[in-house]
């Protein structure tokens, strides 16, 4: 597995059946490109979303841009089978919330890296916690897989249902980024996350807000967050700079 | 029917007569039966003894009603405690697994005597002290019995277990109150707790500081809290109940996203907002709570009528 | 565990139901056995507890080499009354715990431990040690430095790994290093402040105490003026620290005076109590002065508090004392 943590900064998202995802690739340059079968991805391009991959995967991948897929959670099984081609780099797993559903990812990446022709153990496992069990059972889960590489704090605001607080914060934000990088680091892991505020996250941060969000989570151990709009890559970036 | 709507529980003292016969006209959603704190030493016996009938003074507005018994006297309050129209056995400082399943099984036990629905009445450990916060977990599944709702972490007992001064500015109580939040979410159990309300005069009596304490519950998501004071019931029931415009802009969320859902969509726009699956699981949070605020608000302007004719 | 005079435990005679805090250990200062004038600023130092830190001279065996000066250094160390820590690295805990642990310590302080079974296996130590140098058996505490991931997560296991284990001191330098925690830059909370709380509440629940400070000055490393630290102190008391490990001696004298009660705030609490008794006598259980509500949290905390007003008065006059020899 080849590790260059630091560099991975920005993950932008794109929906993995944009026909015009190359172009966006090109202009936005982040240091990691996700190719998405979730949340972007409505149920009727689901499968224009999932066969795009084969070309996708192979062709984008460069030696500066490195490819990611986030698979979603209902659909999981089939998501990796249509993601694990030549030039992936990992998958991103939303939404954990024990380890057997880590184990059982594993396994199944196990034997399409062996199906495929991937170096065994190449592929990457990146698990974003959503869900207070994810966070109750965080450290059996980093300890699941070897292939696990980066631990993310999600959209937990929306997720879990965790409304603002008078201190200009989601409830439990920063319980839950302190748990995960206690966790994270005790284990080895990338960090992954921002410190987000209420009226100014996820989609609907403008670019100032997206890097205080980042240098904020920098100063307390985080070095990447998803982007997800194109236009967070460059905020991400700066703010996440050492 | 009453149900387990608890905007606001106010403790009440079965031997003041002043507060216990006039309860019921405060318009709280629960009141507690105190026979701990509240009540001095010498009266503990006198008190146990009014229970029973407290209970039908203080449910005339349609309040649900909870018992806080002694943590040394378990044994001898649960007999004086567990009633039909109990809805609620408080365990004060609970700290392990143990104590709630030696309550569990005299609540049991009592509720089979005397006729009552089994595991009908809730077990709710307050968690008042560190040791108690630290083993929320443990506490939280000790026993095969619904736990509705789940808060604490914080205020005078922990005070005195920490050593520390309380109604200070900032969140002395950080990390129990999180972590027991957290255990409580990742149980299914609703979670009161997690959200810090400054209040550095100390003062309990105060009712823009309810109003500014229903609010901040509110934003935050939360659905029920406590009060010591009768000032703080009519902002809180009023505050953490969803507001009309919340009620409508919740149905035209859910309509929108059937719209889009059904041509196969995800993502979609309301009057400039994102519309999508995270913004209906929420509207439907919100209609929800607000059809159970409506029972209970129509169960106890009934029994306010009934009551009063 | 048993108090004996000779391994100099401040503890609490203070039954359950009163139960804070267990140890009076304000000002914490840490000192090397190489000092010159170790003596010195021990004594001129009037901190609560020291600690005592040593180098490993590479050209002798330095077991031997610490093995010999050790004893003396704690003497010396202790003649101001400060109780007397040794700092024991983990990863080398069971060779350094034989040149260090002799009889005048109050316990060591175990620095970089992981889990449970660094805790039981240091414990184990000890068990031997005091036996075979004539201290008494499960008289040496053992205090946790926590400044690692692995220590943080593993606190509740820790903590209850042995009886021997007493007090937790936040290293927030280490700590922040370990978790890639910025520490020059500043942010508008403490990015340590739930582990801090953590901290505290882990070790109140083994009836333990935990030492640290309020951010920034948690991470200050210079002597900071007079007001900004007192202030500091206050809020570290008031999140439920009950002393500092001091990075400047200018620090002891406002840490013995600020991890305590205030004179006003016994004078208040004297009056709750009585208001409190008068309500009592009069058949209530809860009485009120200006809108708070005394009942009986409020009335056992006043006591809490004039009890800790109490304790640490008593230490200052121990330590005077010990000043006033010749």
């Amino acid at each position: 597995m080849k590790k260059i943590l630091h560099h991975r900064r920005s993950w932008m998202i794109v929906p993995a059946h944009d026909p015009k995802l190359a172009d966006t690739i090109a202009q936005y340059k982040p240091d990691v490109v996700v190719l998405d079968l979730e949340y972007s991805v409505a149920p009727k391009y689901k499968e224009q979303a999932r066969a795009n991959l084969v070309k996708t995967v192979s062709t984008i991948a460069t030696d500066d841009i490195e490819i990611f897929v986030r698979i979603d959670k209902a659909s999981r099984w089939a998501d990796v089978d249509a993601a694990m081609h030549r030039g992936l780099t990992g998958i991103i797993f939303c939404g954990v919330d024990e380890e057997s559903e880590i184990t059982e990812i594993d396994a199944l990446i196990n034997t399409k890296e062996k199906e495929r022709g991937i170096d065994p153990g190449h592929i990457e496992l990146v698990i974003i916690l959503e869900s207070a069990k994810g966070f109750w059972n965080l450290s059996e889960i980093l300890q699941a897989s070897p292939r696990l590489s980066a631990v993310g704090v999600g959209r937990i605001d929306l997720t879990m249902q965790l409304g603002p607080v008078p201190q200009h914060e989601f409830r439990l934000f920063r319980y839950l980024m302190t748990r995960t990088l206690v966790a994270g680091k005790m284990h080895g892991k990338q960090l992954l996350g921002a410190m987000w505020r209420p009226d100014s996250r996820g989609g609907v941060a403008n670019q100032e807000s997206t890097k205080l969000a980042a240098q904020q989570a920098k100063l307390m151990g985080y070095t990447g967050c998803i982007c997800a709009t194109p236009e967070q890559v460059n905020p991400m970036n700066l703010g996440f700079l050492s | 029917m009453n149900n387990r709507v608890s905007r606001v529980s106010m403790f009440v003292t079965p031997t003041n007569p002043r507060f216990i016969d006039k309860a019921w006209t405060r318009g709280g959603d629960a009141y507690i039966l105190d026979i701990e704190d509240s009540i001095a030493p010498a009266e503990k016996q006198r008190c146990r003894t009014l229970i029973r009938e407290s209970i039908d003074k203080a449910n005339k507005g349609g309040a649900s009603i909870y018992v806080r018994i002694n943590k040394p006297f378990v044994d001898a309050d649960l007999p004086y405690a567990v009633w039909r129209g109990v809805d609620r056995i408080m365990l004060p400082k609970t700290e392990t697994a143990e104590e709630m399943q030696h309550a569990h099984q005299i609540i049991t036990a009592l509720e089979k005597e005397r006729g009552i629905p089994p595991g009908s009445i809730e077990l709710y450990p307050m968690i008042e002290t560190t040791l108690g916060a630290v083993n929320i977990h443990q506490i939280l599944t000790a026993v095969d019995r619904k736990i509705w709702s789940m808060g604490g972490g914080g205020g005078y007992d922990m005070a005195v277990n920490l050593g520390i001064e309380m109604f200070a500015d900032f969140d002395q109580y950080a990390y129990p109150i999180a972590y027991i939040t957290l255990a409580s979410m990742a149980l299914d159990i609703e979670s009161t707790g997690g959200v810090f309300i400054p209040n550095t005069s100390g003062r309990v009596d105060q009712s823009d500081q309810a109003i500014l304490q229903a609010a901040a519950l509110h934003r935050a998501g939360i659905h029920h809290s406590g009060a010591l004071h009768p000032a703080f019931i009519e902002p809180l029931v009023k505050g953490l109940t969803p507001t009309t415009e919340e009620i409508e802009w919740a149905k035209a969320v859910i309509q929108k996203f059937d719209e889009i859902s059904s041509v196969g969509e995800s993502i979609g726009t309301l009057e400039g907002k994102i519309v999508d699956i995270y913004e209906y699981q929420k509207a439907k949070v919100t209609l929800d709570w607000a059809l159970e605020c409506a029972e209970k608000d129509c169960f106890k302007e009934n029994a306010l009528k009934r009551a009063s004719s | 565990m048993i108090t004996t005079p000779e391994n100099k435990n401040k503890r609490s005679s203070i039954n359950s139901n009163n139960p804070m805090p267990k140890y009076i250990r304000r000002s914490i200062l840490a000192l090397s056995i190489d000092d010159p004038i170790l003596e010195k600023k021990s004594f001129d130092s009037w901190a609560d507890a020291i600690i005592l830190d040593f180098s490993k001279k590479s050209h002798c065996n330095w077991q031997q080499d610490i093995l010999s000066r050790m004893p003396s250094a704690i003497a010396i160390a202790a003649k101001g009354d400060a109780e007397i820590f040794i700092r024991i690295n983990n990863d080398f805990a069971i060779s350094e715990l034989e040149a260090t642990v002799f009889p005048g310590i109050a316990g060591i302080i175990l620095k970089g431990a992981h889990s449970a079974a660094d805790i039981q296996r240091v414990s184990s130590a000890l068990d031997s040690l005091e036996l075979s140098r004539g201290i008494l058996a499960n008289s040496i505490e053992i205090d946790i430095e926590v400044n690692n991931a692995a220590c943080t997560w593993n606190l509740l296991e820790i903590a209850r790994s042995s009886a021997r284990v007493g007090i937790f001191l936040l290293n927030e330098q280490e700590l922040c290093a370990n978790l890639g925690i910025q520490t020059q830059a500043s942010l508008p909370f403490d990015p340590l402040e739930y582990i801090k709380s953590e901290l505290i509440t882990v070790a109140t629940s083994i009836g333990g105490q935990a030492v640290g400070m309020s951010y920034p000055l948690s991470l200050a490393t210079d002597s900071i003026d007079a007001e900004t630290l007192r202030k500091g102190i206050l809020r570290a008391r008031d999140t439920g620290f009950k002393g500092a490990v001091c990075p400047h001696p200018d620090w002891i004298n406002l840490c013995n005076s600020g991890f305590r009660p205030s004179e006003e705030e016994a004078n208040y609490y004297v009056k709750v109590i009585e208001v409190f008794a008068e309500g009592i006598k009069r058949g209530m259980a809860s009485v009120p002065i200006d809108g708070k509500m005394i009942d009986v949290p409020v009335d056992l905390r006043a006591k809490v508090y004039l009890e800790w007003a109490k304790r640490a008065k008593a230490r200052d006059t121990e330590k005077y004392q010990a000043h006033q020899k010749p």
